[in-house]
Parts: C-alpha cells; structure tokens; sequence
C-alpha cells in the first residue's frame, strides 16, 4: 500500500489532487494523508530574506486569520468526508500553527509519494512557482508530484534523462512507486550536444526492463528553449525529472527548464531526488 | 524488472551460496545478474622484512584461494545455471573485466540492487569480515547493497535500524519499495536511546509502517548506539537488519561518527545498507 501526502495551504480545497488520488488507487492500494498547512506562516520570513518573486523586504500579508481558521476546518472536514465516501484509509489533519517547512519535511520523509497543486500552493505569495513552492521541492524527502489545475491524468510518461544519478533515481523511483505506469507509453528524452547518450547500454537495459513501449527522442542542446515548450506542451503526460536546486543540477533540464514548466501550468511532474 | 546484481566469486564458489541470491531475485521476481569478479584479482605480493639479527627475507601472503582451484569459467556456469535452475530462477552472466570494477560505481547507478558476499576479497591479504575491499564498495554505490553472509539463512524476521532521521527512513522506504512481498514478515524497528526517550516521530513512523507491513513492533536499546546494535545483533539469526546511511565516508552518518564497521564485523546476517 503506497501512503500518498497531500500538502496544501489549508484555505484552498485540492480538487485536482482528490482527482489524482483516486486514479492512483485504481491501479495500487493507497492510504492518504492529508496535511492543510498554516497559510500564514512568519517563520519562513527566515527562508526568504525578501518578499519571494520580488527584490523588496518582505512584507507578509495578514489574511483574516478567522476566516482562515473557519476556512480550513470547512475544509478538513469536507477532505475527511470524501475519504469515507470513497473508502479511503486516511487521515486529515490541520497544521494551524508551527513552520510550514518543518511540517512538510517531517510528513514527507514518513510518505511515499507528495502530491501538491501546482497552481494554488501558497499562491498569495506569487506566481508559480512561488519561493514557497521552490523551496518545498527542495527540501522534501519523497518523490512527489506537482499537479496543475484541470490537468488530465497521464497517458504517458517523457523520462527527462541525462546520465546523471538523479535522473536515473527518479526514472527508478517512478517504476517502482507506480507500477502501473510503466505500461503507459515512455519517451525517453534526452538533450545534449552531439547525439551521444551517455550510458546508452545501461539505460536502454533499464528503460526494458522497467518501460516496455519505450521509446527515444534526441533533443540538441542548442535547442534549450524548445525544451521547456517541448515538455509544456504534452498534456496528457507525466514529465519524470531528477532534481531541483540540488547541488547536482543535471547538465540540462536544470532549474530553469523545471520552473518554466511549472510555470506553463499544464503538465504534471514527476520530480524525486535524494 | 528489478536488476539485481550478484558479485559472485568463482574459485570459492559453493552451490549452496546462490539460495540466499536466488531467494531475494525469486522475491523480487526478478532474474539474477552473476558478475564473475575473477579477473579483479590481484596476484599475491611478495613481501620483505628487513630485520637486524636475522637475515632479509621474503615472503609471499598465502592466498585465499586454495591451491590448485585455478578460475575455470566455464565449470563456473555451469555450475551455477544447474544450481540456479534447481532454484527456479534465470541467471544472466558478466564477464567483470577490469573496466568493470572501475566503473562500479557508474554501473550501480542503473541497478536496483547489488548483493556482496562480506567475505568477497581481491588481495590475498585482505582477511578481515567484511573485507576491505566490500567496506571499500559501500560509500561508492549508488544503489542499496545487501551484504550476505556466508552461510545461507532463511529470513524470518526483518529489523530495521532507525533514528528519527531521514537517512535511515529513506534506507527503510528503499527495502520496502524492493521488497514489498517481505509485508507479512515481522518487523522489529530498533531505536538507540541516547538523549531522546522516547522515538522520534513515532506516530507519524507507525502511520507508515501500517501502510507496509502487517506486524511489527518496537525495541529501544540503552547505551552507545554501535555498541548496543552490536550487542542486539550479533547473536541473531534469520533476520535481515536494515541500516541507513553508510555515508559517502567511511564513517557513518547514522552511528553519528562512532566506527559502523565494528557492528558489520560482529553481526553474521544479511545487511541492507544505503545512503540517500
């Protein structure tokens, strides 16, 4: 049984990702937990020296904090109630107060997989992806996956590879997380200078072993730009990438690929790194 | 299909040393991939004492292969393929040359997992359990690495070593990933208390442990952390003992700086070890 964490700003109910989750139990057993994080939270004024997305001393908005109490917990019970409707073991909790970091660094490491909305996740603190939402991908100890609003469940997968350790743990971590969909259709996309790729031996006899309707695609690296409209424009996949902001950024789907991605909000990803 | 991966040593080569290798690819429902380390062997080296009263002498370091048990390649496989199909499993042979130890570690990137006799020696000095050479591997390997003993044993039981930190959860969450079909054994997680008395995050450990395995249960050792695992461990049997972090030094991350060698060179069960 794979234990799903949804992490979400406790104001915002996660349509998409209560979509998601079902689809998920369709092809593996799940549990859920499901964390609504403190909106508000003045500790991470420490995280962000400046307003994030801006170049001005951070000045941190003061929602009603009652309506966000009564918000969140219309919320929660609502999360609650469709986990008993569809008969889901899990479990709603409401992380009204404390770091919001603390909070999803702790409940991922005891998770399998993280699922967060890509477009609402602390969307009062800018656009996607936010500082919060950086900072989240970066300091979370499980795979997770970034879910835009409205998306289709993936058809089928597009592998970013290229050589280094991280792409190939997330292209592992996606077998065996959700076997279901190594059936799916699997592009392996890799970019680069010349059409070397590199460990081609070794990866094809994974891409076998594990993706049976592999394929490949060869992307120059002069090309960077297309990469991210390339990626953008599959709605219908899942785009499996290794890091974000680690220190062993792959040569070239390297942060600013990743974020243009997130930022064209219509194409899940996969992102998992150690 | 999980790639697993055996380090098998030919001139020692025992039948019954491929029923631990063929049970975890048979859980796996995987094959196994054999790689013969042969040629990674370095001749023994004379060695030259220089002593005052007697005389210069030398001397070679007896090898640990017994004379006479020169490699023989193909007696090796075949030997192995009757074993491994008395065992119900397929086997696929690598010739590891030289290149391939070299690139040992670039090869474990594209594996799921790698298995290593602790007794598995390339010199003929290099006695010790585990030797040299298998501690060298582990904080080179960029995948999990379970080392065997060289006595067969059946797993009844599973421990997993924990600490609170994300280290040895991550090295849980791997096995479990690996092994889903070990849910029904029991687990024993076993937690060190040094400073803490009680296990950090445990509801949020048990939530997950509910989601994995159907039975387990914990136990809290008092003391130093290596020596009170040593303790706990060392005597057992039929267990299979995660651990978190070797780290990418020799010294481990998860015994906080203390010498997780001493434990490895006490405990005579299979080892699951791995480093995010």
């Amino acid at each position: 049984m794979k234990k799903l964490l949804l992490v979400f700003d406790g104001r915002y109910y996660p349509e998409t990702l209560l979509r998601f989750v079902l689809r998920i139990r369709e092809g593996s057993a799940v549990s859920v937990r499901a964390v609504l994080l403190n909106s508000t939270d003045m500790t991470a004024l420490w995280s962000f020296p400046v307003a994030p997305g801006t170049g001005a001393p951070y000045v941190p908005p003061i929602p009603d904090v009652t309506d966000e109490a009564q918000e969140a917990e219309a919320n929660a019970d609502r999360i609650t109630q469709w986990l008993m409707d569809n008969n889901l073991s899990g479990t709603c909790i409401r992380q009204s107060e404390g770091p919001v970091f603390e909070t999803i660094k702790k409940e991922s490491r005891f998770a399998d997989i993280m699922l967060l909305c890509g477009d609402h996740f602390f969307a009062h603190f800018g656009h996607q992806p936010n500082d919060y939402l950086k900072q989240t991908l970066h300091i979370s100890e499980c795979a997770m996956i970034l879910v835009p609003d409205n998306a289709p469940f993936p058809e089928r997968t597009v592998m970013a590879y290229d050589g280094s350790a991280a792409s190939v743990y997330a292209i592992r971590q996606l077998a065996y997380l959700l076997p279901e969909m190594c059936n799916l259709p699997a592009t392996f996309l890799h970019a680069g200078e010349g059409g070397d790729v590199p460990y081609a031996e070794l990866i094809v006899d994974l891409a076998e072993r594990w993706y049976p309707n592999a394929h490949w695609e060869h992307l120059l690296s002069s090309k960077r730009d297309q990469l991210s409209e390339h990626l953008a424009g599959l709605e219908d996949g899942l785009v499996v990438c290794g890091a974000f902001e680690r220190g062993v950024i792959s040569q070239f789907f390297r942060d600013s690929t990743v974020s243009r991605v997130i930022k064209s909000q219509n194409v899940p990803l996969f992102i998992a790194h150690h | 299909m999980i790639k697993m991966i055996w380090l098998a040593e030919p001139q020692r080569f025992q039948p019954h040393q491929l029923s631990f290798p063929a049970m975890m690819a048979k859980e796996a429902k995987s094959h196994l991939t054999v790689v013969d380390t042969s040629a990674w062997r370095s001749n023994p080296v004379p060695v030259y004492i220089n002593d005052p009263v007697f005389p210069t002498t030398n001397y070679t370091i007896p090898d640990i292969i017994p004379p006479g048990k020169e490699h023989d390649a193909e007696s090796f496989r075949k030997s192995l393929e009757t074993t491994a199909q008395e065992a119900g499993i397929e086997v696929e042979f690598v010739d590891g040359s030289q290149a391939y130890v070299d690139n040992l570690a670039d090869l474990s990137r594209f594996a799921d997992l790698i298995m290593v006799n602790t007794s598995l020696a390339l010199s003929p000095g290099d006695d010790h359990n585990p030797t040299d050479f298998v501690m060298s591997l582990l904080p080179k390997m960029q995948c999990p690495v379970l080392l065997l003993p060289d006595d067969q044993q059946e797993i009844k039981e599973l421990i997993f070593t924990y600490n609170g930190g994300y280290s040895s959860m991550y090295s849980i969450r791997q096995f479990a990933q690996l092994f889903p079909g070990f849910r029904n054994l029991p687990v024993t997680i076993l937690y060190v208390e040094e400073n803490e008395h009680s296990i950090p995050y445990e509801r949020e450990l048990k939530n997950w442990l509910a989601a994995h395995y159907d039975n387990y249960s914990f136990k809290l050792l008092r003391g130093e952390p290596s020596s009170a695992l040593m303790t706990e461990l060392m005597w057992r049997k039929n267990v299979l003992v995660t651990f978190g972090a070797f780290g990418r030094s020799k010294l481990s991350r998860f015994f906080k700086g203390s010498n997780a060698e001493g434990v490895l060179q006490v405990i005579d069960i299979p080892v699951f070890i791995t480093h995010p």
